[in-house]
């Protein structure tokens, strides 16, 4: 999308938007700078594919830096810029509102999992 | 590999893992701002998403409590959504990252330009490979 087409405040938020990763990615590189494979062991399950994809598009929108160096194998270090430092304080509060409400959340995974198996329980019995 | 102290998987970690938001999660749940909508009306405004994909992020909103789904026995079937109290508590979020988002697109817009004609060029290329 070019600058001149540059979208109202309304639709900002199509603009930038986080993916699954994308927080937890940004909270491991508060304090220092990671490799991929260091990434991708302390982000629980990511998978390799994810990983990349949502590293690329943190560095596309100029919230990390990637840099090689050329070793071999080579290293790919990656590091929050300014902006992802400011990317880093939503993740928090994010994280803040995880925490909070986790348990709200886990009664409320509860409740429509025990909804989905009684729904499917009604169905066989009614065919 | 020697990480810092302040480097550690606790409890809060694991609670950002396992609510987050997904690509249209914080857009759903704007749109969800001040009415119930049905699907169609929140497919059409939220420019650009898949059937599937809508169908995923409500489904998962709805189990985690954020979003409740009514449903009207007319025909066709209508079915609302709308948010739950914890619902409204995520609006909060949408609305500093909505915040976030304009203050630097302008920013992030520059950075991608950049990055995409960094791509063009055909010696700087992105390869992963040596």
């Amino acid at each position: 999308m070019s600058l001149s087409e540059s979208p109202q405040p309304d639709q900002a938020m199509l603009v930038v938007r986080p993916g699954k990763w994308t927080l937890v990615i940004v909270r491991l590189l508060r304090a220092e700078t990671l490799r991929f494979n260091e990434l991708k062991r302390h982000a629980n399950g990511v998978s390799q594919k994810m990983l990349t994809t949502t590293l690329r598009e943190l560095e596309r929108d100029g919230f990390v830096t990637r840099t090689i160096f050329a070793t071999i194998p080579p290293r790919v270090d990656y590091t929050l810029t300014a902006l992802g430092r400011e990317l880093l304080e939503l993740a928090d509060s994010w994280r803040v509102f995880a925490a909070r409400n986790r348990t709200q959340v886990e009664l409320a995974r509860e409740r429509f999992d025990a909804g989905a198996t009684q729904h499917a329980i009604k169905l066989i019995q009614s065919s | 590999m020697a990480l810092s102290a302040d480097f550690h998987v606790d409890d809060d970690d694991e609670a950002l893992e396992l609510v987050r938001p997904g690509k249209w999660t914080l857009v759903v749940v704007s749109l969800l701002r001040t009415q119930s909508l049905r699907f169609s009306e929140l497919k059409r405004h939220a420019g650009g998403v898949s059937q599937k994909v809508l169908t995923d992020t409500l489904r998962s909103l709805e189990r985690d409590g954020f979003v409740t789904r009514t449903m009207f026995p007319t025909i066709p079937p209508r079915v609302d959504y709308s948010l739950t109290d914890l619902g409204h508590e995520l609006l909060v979020l949408a609305d500093a990252w909505r915040v976030f988002v304009v203050r630097h697109q302008s920013q992030v817009q520059q950075a991608r330009q950049r990055y995409d004609a960094a791509a063009l060029e055909p010696d700087a290329g992105h390869a992963d490979s040596p």
